[in-house]
């Protein structure tokens, strides 16, 4: 796909090219004395029209009437226009009347109408895109953007875009917005309603199906019609304000995307995802809805004679520490709900004293084991000297738990599915839980407090367990999938130590997994793109960090790696990679000759072992490739300032790129790797 | 419906803290319970999943002033906010006499809080009641985090039209708004049940 779009200037140049060319040939046939052929009969005056209408069927085939009838109306002109510039340098050349002047460039001259006939779609050819873009012409579609409400809209797309050709009743709709490419000047000014509001594609891109375009998606979002951005009308918005929540249809921003980045035609993705709809970011839409845009309406109702009550309860000024749920059923017989079994009043009727109630860890009896894999204490790798937070945040099942004299059954409903895991909102530290949940690799409450140190990072699920040996606790964002991501996250960690580093980022194409090097390593995982990496990355190693320093770590298995001859092109690649600092390059295979590593390292440093970590990584990851999470893009382990990048390249058997090095700007850091990715892909 | 025991004295009310899952309403009850003093309370019965999820109900008696005579006594209910729960949720609003509707403000629950919205109005409906009549809160719950949208959008989502009620900002984990709420709601019921109910024009 062709990213270049000239400028205007550009075209214009190009169009007076082509003139000039016209002329001289012209005026050269004419100098010469070639093709006289005496007067022309008065049809080839008379077809010029129709040729032209001839090659408007070709040339626009996806153009709408009225755009063809433009065009042909502007190669007439053109025609005309070229005839007259040739007619002026005969008249020069020679010392014509104008009559006769005009009679050889138009019939007298025999090549000369038909270069016309060649010369003009030339001269027109630079405004082809303009005549089949769909987008707006700019004064117009400034004219119509509402000024305060919606940010800037950029000036030029990068990429031509061709008309996206409508199918199906739901573009029928009548909330579908017209295309704006249909609207002339003389037409008046639309109504208000008409406004657009705009939301950053990085916002909804995680909504779209894996596998829907062909490129990255921060490419696709470069390459929308408002690059980045995705316009909805406001009136579609406003229609759903009352519901909470503002859905899109996937017909109504269809066609802002360029064509040519889809992986499947427009009709076999309709059908295979018929309901398709989009959910904008409220926040975004909000801010662009003009004051008045939703109103309750008028003050709350003022309930008189409400004075008249004193406030009927008045709450102790310090409260309880302890959280005194209870099983069992109160003093007062509450009117419960027919069907519900009520214990014998004997149970209820004093309430305990307040000394038995159970500290928050265990106010009741856990509930039956979860089908889960029993905790496991010691960590996979050897553990650290003991410190005082990590063994107040490790979980010991031997600690005494106070479990309250079994009580008689209050109710007996049939016990649901299972939930999903507790959703910890993570911007503000959450109170001592209430009661006990299954046992775990660490506590509850210790869990609670590692939440608070992800504030603001986002929402998350927290878990805690073990996962092919190793245990792990999770926050993981609530769309993404926990077993998974957990699993991604244990194949990591046990690489992670002295070899690798004390963390590791994990990204593939809708996830960003961060895992932090501890007793048991903290994952934080949340949806690409949009997720806050970095900040991610300094949240969880505070987590980690509360837990405790983690061991020291075993090295990937080796493995016989040879190292190939460096071809002058991974070479010129090395010298791109400039975040890395000075870095050497190295080709290694395997003995099988099957998987190949690009190694970009520090000198100095053994590229086998960066060829063993990242042999080591594919073989963890490389092979899983989940639904949800999509595949791998890149590997990240720090360590230190040190960081080492390894993301597999396309091609045939295993290609793996890994490159290692001080980085002070991660993010340039990334964005060299993945330009030299595709350098070593296009080879 | 209030429960009348003229021989006691003792006249009972029943509240219900109505909303979408996870929204705070078992938060609310705990933090009740934790503030009120023991005179004044009963045992708080939770019937919750191991993750914290309240499986059938909260249940917490309380009981408050004396109003002409008659000591009032409050049974305070929540419901489970799951969606499938809906049959536990209509058994518990058998009788109300007052609701806490408990709204999440983070921007992705609101759509829940709409439709948990709408599911009270139907299963109010069931027993011939409906928001106009029954007394009715609004609680705008988890200020505190950073995702939550305005309050003047909450409100036109979820308060608007001829008839406005009150409504709170609170946290009902450290306990703001949380009295606010329960004494104006229960305010509105001794209103209702004691004296004469005149609504001023909006």
């Amino acid at each position: 796909m062709s990213r270049y779009r000239p400028s205007p200037l550009v075209r214009w140049l190009h169009a007076l090219g082509v003139v000039v060319a016209y002329v001289v040939v012209t005026s050269v046939l004419f100098w010469l004395d070639l093709g006289d052929a005496g007067v022309a009969p008065a049809w080839t005056v008379v077809a010029v029209p129709f040729f032209y209408a001839v090659l408007s069927l070709l040339l626009l085939r996806r153009a709408s009437l009225a755009r063809r009838l433009s065009w042909i109306g502007g190669a007439c002109l053109t025609h005309v226009t070229l005839g007259l510039s040739a007619a002026a340098a005969f008249a020069t050349l020679a010392d014509l009347t104008p009559l006769s002047a005009l009679a050889y460039a138009f019939a007298r001259l025999g090549p000369a109408p038909f270069l016309t006939l060649v010369a003009t779609p030339l001269v027109l050819a630079p405004f082809r895109g303009r005549v089949l873009s769909s987008r707006p012409p700019a004064r117009t579609d400034h004219a119509h953007r509402p000024a305060a409400v919606t940010p800037p809209a950029p000036a030029e797309p990068p990429v031509a875009r061709e008309t996206r050709r409508r199918e199906g009743p739901a573009e029928a709709a009548a909330e579908t917005p017209a295309p704006a490419v249909e609207r002339s000047a003389a037409e008046p000014e639309p109504p208000p309603d008409d406004a657009v509001v705009r939301v950053r594609f990085e916002r909804v891109a995680g909504q779209l199906p894996a596998g829907t375009f062909t490129l990255p998606l921060d490419r696709v979002s470069e390459s929308l019609r408002e690059p980045h951005w995705l316009t909805v009308p406001r009136r579609i918005v406003v229609a759903q304000l009352p519901e909470g929540a503002v859905q899109v249809d996937w017909a109504i921003v269809a066609s802002q995307f360029p064509e040519l980045a889809f992986a499947m035609s427009d009709v076999e993705f309709r059908r295979q995802y018929p309901n398709l709809k989009l959910t904008l970011p409220l926040d975004d839409v909000l801010r662009q809805l003009p004051r008045g845009a939703f109103s309750a309406g008028g003050t709350p109702s003022q309930i008189a004679g409400l004075e008249a009550f004193p406030a009927p309860f008045q709450p102790l000024a310090v409260p309880r520490d302890v959280p005194a749920a209870s099983a069992r059923p109160a003093s007062d017989a509450p009117d419960l709900p027919p069907g519900v079994v009520v214990a014998p009043p004997a149970a209820a009727v004093a309430p305990p004293p307040r000394a038995r109630v159970a500290p928050p860890a265990a106010t009741v009896a856990p509930p039956p084991p979860a089908p889960v894999a029993r905790p496991r204490i010691a960590p996979v790798l050897a553990p650290p000297p003991p410190d005082p937070v990590a063994e107040s945040l490790r979980f010991t099942p031997e600690s005494p738990t106070i479990t309250p004299p079994p009580a008689p059954p209050i109710v007996t409903p049939t016990p649901p599915p299972p939930a999903p895991p507790t959703r910890v909102a993570a911007s503000a530290p959450a109170p001592a839980p209430q009661r006990e949940i299954a046992p775990e690799v660490i506590s509850r409450d210790a869990l609670t407090r590692l939440a608070a140190c992800l504030a603001g990072a986002g929402t998350f699920e927290s878990w805690s367990g073990v996962v092919e040996g190793s245990p792990l606790v999770a926050f993981v964002a609530p769309t993404l999938p926990r077993e998974a991501v957990t699993v991604v996250a244990a194949r990591v960690a046990g690489l992670l130590g002295a070899a690798a580093g004390e963390q590791v980022t994990v990204r593939t194409a809708r996830a960003a997994i961060v895992v932090s090097a501890a007793p048991t390593p903290v994952v934080v995982a949340a949806r690409r793109p949009g997720a806050p990496v970095a900040l991610l990355e300094l949240r969880a190693a505070r987590a980690a960090g509360l837990i405790g320093r983690a061991a020291e770590g075993v090295a990937p298995p080796a493995r016989a790696l040879s190292a190939l001859a460096v071809e002058p092109r991974v070479a010129g690649v090395a010298g791109t990679l400039e975040a890395f600092g000075d870095v050497e390059p190295a080709v290694l295979t395997d003995a099988a000759g099957v998987a190949r590593v690009y190694v970009f390292r520090e000198p100095g440093r053994e590229a086998e072992r960066l060829g063993e970590l990242a042999l080591a990584v594919w073989d963890g990851l490389g092979r899983t490739r989940d639904a949800d999470l999509g595949a791998l893009v890149s590997v990240v382990f720090r360590q230190g300032r040190r960081r080492i990048l390894v993301r597999p390249l396309s091609g045939r058997g295993t290609t793996l790129l890994a490159a290692a090095g001080p980085v002070a700007r991660p993010g340039r850091a990334w964005r060299e790797a993945d330009r030299a990715a595709a350098a070593l892909e296009a080879r | 419906m209030s429960i009348i025991n003229y021989a006691a004295k003792v006249i009972n009310f029943k509240l219900v803290y109505y909303g979408p899952g996870m929204a705070g309403k078992t938060a609310n009850l705990q933090f009740v319970h934790r503030c009120l003093p023991d005179d004044n309370r009963g045992n708080m019965i939770s019937l919750a999943t191991g993750d914290d999820r309240t499986l059938f109900f909260d249940f917490l008696p309380v009981s408050a002033t004396s109003v002409r005579g008659f000591t009032t006594k409050f049974q305070l209910y929540t419901v489970p906010g799951q969606s499938r729960y809906n049959m536990t949720r209509k058994l518990v609003l058998r009788g109300v006499d007052g609701v806490v509707f408990v709204a999440d403000s983070q921007w992705d629950r609101l759509k829940e809080n709409v439709e948990s919205l709408r599911n009270l109005n139907d299963n109010l409906r069931e027993y011939r009641l409906d928001l106009a009549t029954v007394p009715y809160v609004v609680q705008y719950n988890k200020r505190d985090l950073p995702d939550v949208a305005p309050l003047d959008y909450l409100e036109y989502t979820l308060n608007r039209g001829a008839r406005r009620v009150p409504a709170f900002e609170a946290v009902a984990v450290t306990g703001k708004g949380v009295f606010d709420t329960l004494n104006t709601v229960s305010r509105m019921v001794l209103l209702r049940e004691f004296g004469q109910v005149q609504e001023g024009a909006s």
